[in-house]
């Protein structure tokens, strides 16, 4: 008797767990076919909805100063900084929306912004047909950042690998999936690759030898020299088109109405001519963020 | 590598970013931590005594639930529970941190109820039997004689897991939740001084867990001792 009665419990348990997985698929079932049929419409901004009513919610990776880093004086939302997160306040402020930074890593920001975790993700993103194919991405906003696409050596090395030529064999440090891993084939070609996954360990890795060089946006390389004397610019400079020097919003596939606001917005922002302010205020942040400083011959002052 | 400059940076670093590493950054680790081991145990109770239980299909359930857990990583359980489940369970609202706190309370369960289910069955047979035969309820038996010498065994065990669990609150910062390691991905963001910081937070997280090891060793001493033993067993005699 307590046999059958603790099977049919089971039953039920399990019944009750299949019931919830249905009842929240088809929610989700509904509403996605809707999402594409509201830009259809033209219907005008009500047709924005975001994952909080009333909150814009942004996904960013604040470990890329200038972009995006953490004022540690400062508390709660305050303590984002940076040129994405001035923007992504703009953007919040236009649509008259409050806004919630939400950090996690560069890998998660992507994956928050395909299962709609978050409305959109600012982090720095440059433009590539992959991304274009799984994301709806904005225009292009262009900080200068980007422009300057350079080869940073240990200063020891002095103008060693100033020049293509002499760069045949060695070994070239380029972060994975990057925009400089795609000049780095274009340009370098003579050169040995050596994919790296972050920054911050790859200049463990110059260091240690395991790349001669390493390829970075020139502003990284500003803030990473200001940190750290024994690195340098070699003096190398790539051939950069135009088109990937800007960086994108990234959004959900589907959410065109949104996609539509946000390139109005950054319009407006450019029209204004905001984006150099902000820049500039974000990388003075950035070079005040340690008080480590040196004297000329590279000792820690 | 110039260990001056090294020294000197890091020297620098605290300074600035003392109060990032030490007091945001070590109290939501312990936080996190303690809350999952805590809740870990609790859940891991229930579970364990279904393990154990007379039905066949309440413990094939509980296996699958175990072994699915022991059997995928703790990153992918935490994208699993940030991601996944906040945007099929749309009528609660929980920030990162609660979901993170939940993926490592439920990870933490798992590994438990094995732990309490090992130190049950841990104790001798004859404990029950006598017990039993002298007429106690299944339950009276459990909770008066098993489970106390049963406690001997598991205690030292949950002080490794919260060891363990101090550590594995490190991966927790892919979403930023403000535990250590998440100090050390905002500081090395904004100063690039990667190996310094990796230094700091490492010495942190040994300062934690080296007397925590230590406790647990001693933990392990005192109740493994003979004497406790056959008191325990007197004890439990004279109750019965």
């Amino acid at each position: 008797m307590k046999k059958l009665i603790a099977f049919v419990l089971a039953l039920t348990m399990l019944a009750c767990l299949f019931a919830g997985c249905g009842a929240s698929s088809t929610p989700a079932a509904t509403t996605a076919p809707a999402a594409p049929e509201a830009p259809a419409a033209t219907e005008p901004p009500a047709a924005i909805k975001t994952v909080t009513p009333g909150v814009l919610t942004v996904a960013t990776s604040p470990d890329f100063a200038p972009m995006e880093f953490v004022d540690a004086s400062k508390e709660g939302q305050d303590k984002f900084v940076g040129f994405d997160i001035f923007l992504a306040k703009y953007i919040a402020e236009q649509m008259g929306l409050e806004l919630v930074i939400t950090p996690m890593s560069f890998d998660a920001c992507q994956t928050a912004v395909a299962m709609g975790t978050v409305d959109m993700s600012l982090s720095g993103f440059s433009w590539t047909e992959t991304r274009a194919e799984n994301f709806n991405l904005s225009d292009y906003y262009n900080t200068g950042n980007e422009d300057a696409q350079v080869l940073i050596t240990l200063a020891t090395n002095g103008d060693k690998y100033a020049d293509a030529a002499n760069m045949e064999g060695i070994k070239v440090g380029v972060q994975t999936a990057s925009l400089q891993e795609q000049l780095t084939d274009d340009q370098l070609a003579g050169a040995e690759k050596v994919v790296f996954s972050d920054l911050t360990t790859a200049l463990m890795q110059l260091r240690n030898g395991d790349f001669d060089v390493m390829a970075v946006a020139e502003g990284n390389a500003t803030s990473i020299i200001a940190n750290n004397p024994d690195i340098a610019l070699a003096g190398f400079n790539f051939v950069v088109d135009p088109k990937y020097t800007g960086n994108v919003v990234m959004m959900q596939k589907g959410a065109d109405a949104l996609l539509a606001k946000v390139n109005e917005i950054m319009a407006q922002a450019v029209e204004q001519d905001l984006y150099v302010g902000w820049y500039e205020t974000a990388k003075e942040m950035a070079n005040t963020g340690t008080e480590v400083s040196y004297d000329d011959a590279g000792n820690v002052a | 590598m110039n260990f001056e400059v090294i020294g000197a940076n890091i020297v620098k670093i605290l300074s600035k970013y003392w109060r990032v590493f030490l007091i945001e950054g070590l109290s939501v680790t312990l936080e996190l931590a303690f809350i999952s081991v805590l809740l870990g145990v609790l859940l891991g109770t229930v579970v364990a005594m279904l393990k154990m239980s007379r039905f066949k299909l309440v413990r094939a359930l509980i296996s699958v639930y175990v072994e699915v857990i022991r059997g995928t990583p703790i990153l992918l359980q935490l994208y699993i529970f940030v991601f996944a489940l906040p945007s099929m369970i749309t009528f609660v609202k929980l920030n990162y941190f609660t979901w993170t706190a939940i993926a490592l309370c439920i990870n933490s369960s798992a590994y438990v109820s094995e732990v309490i289910r090992s130190g049950i069955q841990a104790v001798d047979k004859g404990q029950t039997e006598a017990a039993r035969s002298l007429g106690l309820s299944s339950g009276q038996t459990m909770l008066r004689i098993v489970l106390p010498q049963a406690v001997r065994n598991i205690l030292p065990a949950l002080g490794n897991e919260f060891i363990m669990m101090l550590k594995e609150t490190s991966l927790a910062s892919t979403f930023f939740v403000g535990d250590l390691m998440t100090s050390y991905l905002t500081v090395k963001g904004t100063t690039y001084l990667g190996f310094e910081c990796l230094v700091i937070v490492g010495a942190i997280y040994l300062c934690v867990t080296y007397p925590l090891s230590k406790l647990v060793g001693l933990l392990e001493k005192k109740m493994s001792g003979e004497s406790s033993y056959r008191s325990h067993k007197k004890k439990a005699k004279a109750k019965a």
